[in-house]
């Protein structure tokens, strides 16, 4: 078995690493006040061929894998980025990885070097009334001559107010409850077309990639913007989200190592009872745990990351990823908030921000009930609960 | 049209760290490369990309873990570097300004360049000699501490703006063959791409061991002997002023008349 990684991987690591460490701590606090998109980050990360990382150099991507998509992850989100700034990869290995799977050659002509090039695609799947149930979207897709007209609402479609296109799933088949799974397809929505409303939410989480509620009123999209076959998204989507998953291990892992950075930088610095507070084990100890933890589901991470790479089934392990990542981050900055005490809560000490981008890890892409539900399953072989 | 760029893998420290003797002990020590050379490296490349027919050769002294750092180089644009090292060398306890002036000498006449890029100085040791030696060893006209570079490749004449003491600027012409070292700010260095990463795989860093530069082993020999290295004490002297502020006005006038300030 073999942990090292390769020169390359690791130049990658640092352009990464560079990158993200050319935005203070305020760069991210300041876009969080204000809920702006972070504009510079992206298009560094996209001339720097991070943004088309898994898109094949044929197509203007990087050609990499999932291992070096979780390896620039982890270092953009430690090094400044937090949960927002290694997000930034999610929506575009969701876009192109349905689009190289299930895409004709000429979808993928057509989107995937405009995806590598900066187009943000931002992804469309939740509905008010189905979120983790994704096949009990309501959206309705009906065929008009070469066209499909879109009605009903999506939320949370997170980027929506910078996206070009929003790859949604919408119901063309008659969504028989027996055959709830079918029936359902995946387009790629120009958004410019007539008929779309966006209505932002104001959220916990993340308040610098801005979701919206996007209401679609007989929306036009022509039938070149069909992903894969009519009635089979549903299957298309569960062949993406594994990407999603996976990144989704690294982002909190990432803003747990972060925060953690910035705990013991402060534990080393302030003193409490004429002692540096660093100084007592009842201080140490939470952030040596944290550590421990962090590097545990690190490992399960590229373990996850590795079988994607290598064609191998990886459902089970990135759902584990996804699960102890979510918990590692999650715990670490609760500890870090611990440390710093009351400037835990103040904004200017980062913390607190990260506290609450990394809670959603817990809820979404997958929450953690749906992730056990899942493995209880798939694994233990228990009766399926969802 | 050849340019030579000289890059150092630098050690950098961690907040806390300990001297073990007359080192700082390895495991504090993390390696990046040299912040000026990245300047100078992006020059460089920026020649290249202005100019036609231009080949930027990176060349740094540093043992195989160096290896990365002038990869880096590659991927940012160089077109193929050469490592000098050598067991001999591994043994020093210091490569001094002679050593490395000696070193990238007999690598200039190796690839007899038209430019030679180095960095002002280097982060760590900071003797900030090495380039402006290296011009006098191998007889190049030099210019140091350059923030601005306009080439006239036909002309053979690098018109420069070079840094001085007090905000004074120079502006000069300097000959072709010619060492320039690279001041921080005269460009803004560019990231890595990942398409410059998988390309710099497939570039040559050509090892040369002081064998193949006709060298031998006393060219490490220094006369420089390293006999403390301590951290300095950090001292701070404050003057607190009190009373209404036309009488802090006159007190603070009266410190800057003592220290020669006003008259
Ligand atoms: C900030 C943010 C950004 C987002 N961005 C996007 C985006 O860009 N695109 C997009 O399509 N969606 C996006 N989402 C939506 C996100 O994916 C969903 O919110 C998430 O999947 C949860 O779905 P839900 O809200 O409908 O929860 P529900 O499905 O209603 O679940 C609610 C709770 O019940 C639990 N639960 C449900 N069923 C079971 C069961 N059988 N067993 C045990 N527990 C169960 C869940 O675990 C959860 O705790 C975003 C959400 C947030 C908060």
């Amino acid at each position: 078995m073999d942990f090292e990684f390769t020169e390359e991987q690791r130049l990658l690591q640092r352009t990464a690493r560079d990158i993200s460490a050319g935005y203070d701590l305020d760069y991210w606090r300041e876009k969080d006040d204000e809920s702006e998109f972070p504009h510079e980050v992206w298009d560094d990360l996209t001339d720097a061929g991070f943004v088309g990382m898994k898109i094949p150099t044929e197509y203007g991507g990087s050609g990499y894998g999932m291992i070096e998509l979780v390896a620039a992850s982890l270092e953009i989100a430690r090094h400044g980025g937090g949960v927002s700034g290694a997000n930034l990869l999610t929506s575009p290995v969701i876009g192109s990885t349905a689009i190289i799977e299930y895409g004709t050659d000429a979808q993928k002509e057509r989107f995937l070097p405009m995806i590598a090039a900066g187009t943000f695609f931002a992804i469309g799947l939740t509905e008010p009334d189905a979120g983790l149930d994704t096949a009990g979207i309501k959206m309705t897709a009906d065929r008009d001559g070469d066209e499909y007209v879109l009605n009903g609402t999506k939320i949370w479609t997170t980027g929506a107010h910078v996206a070009d296109y929003i790859v949604t799933l919408a119901r063309t088949g008659t969504g028989d409850a027996e055959k709830r799974h079918q029936g359902i397809s995946l387009f790629i929505v120009p958004t410019d077309q007539d008929g779309l409303e966006v209505n932002k939410i104001d959220k916990l989480s993340m308040r610098c990639l801005s979701s919206f509620e996007v209401v679609y009123d007989d929306v036009r999209v022509p039938e070149e913007n069909l992903i894969g076959d009519e009635g089979k998204g549903f299957f298309h989507v569960l062949g993406t989200l594994n990407t999603e998953r996976i990144n989704w291990g690294a982002i909190p892992i990432g803003a747990g190592e972060l925060a953690l950075d910035i705990a013991v930088d402060y534990a080393a610095e302030r003193e409490a009872f004429e002692r540096k507070i660093g100084q007592n084990q009842g201080v140490q100890f939470p952030l040596a745990t944290s550590k421990a933890e962090l590097e545990t589901a690190t490992l399960m991470l590229y373990k996850a990351a590795w079988l994607y790479d290598e064609g191998a089934d990886c459902a089970m392990e990135a759902n584990a990823a996804k699960l102890v990542g979510a918990r590692a981050g999650f715990d670490a900055v609760d500890r870090a908030v611990q440390t710093l005490g009351g400037m835990g809560f103040a904004d200017e000490y980062h913390v607190e921000r990260l506290y609450r981008d990394v809670r959603l890890a817990r809820v979404a892409p997958v929450s953690d009930e749906l992730v056990k539900a899942y493995i209880a399953e798939h694994e233990l072989d228990l009766p399926r609960s969802y | 049209m050849k340019v030579l760029v000289t890059v150092k893998e630098v050690a950098a420290v961690e907040d806390e760290f300990e001297i073990d003797g007359t080192a700082i002990d390895e495991a504090y020590l993390e390696y990046d490369l040299n912040e000026w050379d990245d300047y100078a490296i992006e020059e460089g490349v920026q020649i290249s990309e202005s100019e036609d027919d231009v080949e930027v050769v990176s060349v740094t002294i540093g043992p195989e873990r160096s290896e990365e750092t002038i990869r880096m180089a590659l991927a940012k644009g160089a077109d193929r570097a050469v490592r000098v090292w050598d067991d001999s060398l591994e043994d020093a306890e210091m490569l001094d300004v002679e050593a490395k002036t000696n070193l990238l000498a007999a690598v200039v006449e190796e690839e007899e360049p038209d430019l030679v890029l180095s960095g002002v100085q280097a982060d760590d040791d900071g003797f900030g000699a090495t380039g402006v030696s290296l011009a006098d060893e191998v007889g190049f006209e030099w210019a140091a501490v350059v923030n601005d570079l306009e080439l006239d490749v036909e002309g053979g004449v690098a018109s420069v703006r070079r840094e001085l003491e007090g905000g004074v600027e120079e502006l000069t012409d300097v000959d072709l063959p010619a060492v320039l070292t690279i001041q921080t700010g005269i460009n803004e260095p560019r990231y890595a791409s990942l398409r410059g990463i998988r390309q710099a795989q497939r570039k040559e860093i050509k090892p040369m061991t002081l064998d193949d530069l006709g060298l031998s082993a006393d060219v490490a020999e220094s006369d420089l002997e390293i006999v403390d290295m301590y951290e300095p004490e950090t001292e701070s002297d404050a003057t607190l002023f009190e009373g209404s502020p036309d009488e802090t006005a006159g007190q603070l006038a009266e410190v800057l008349r003592d220290g020669g300030v006003g008259q």
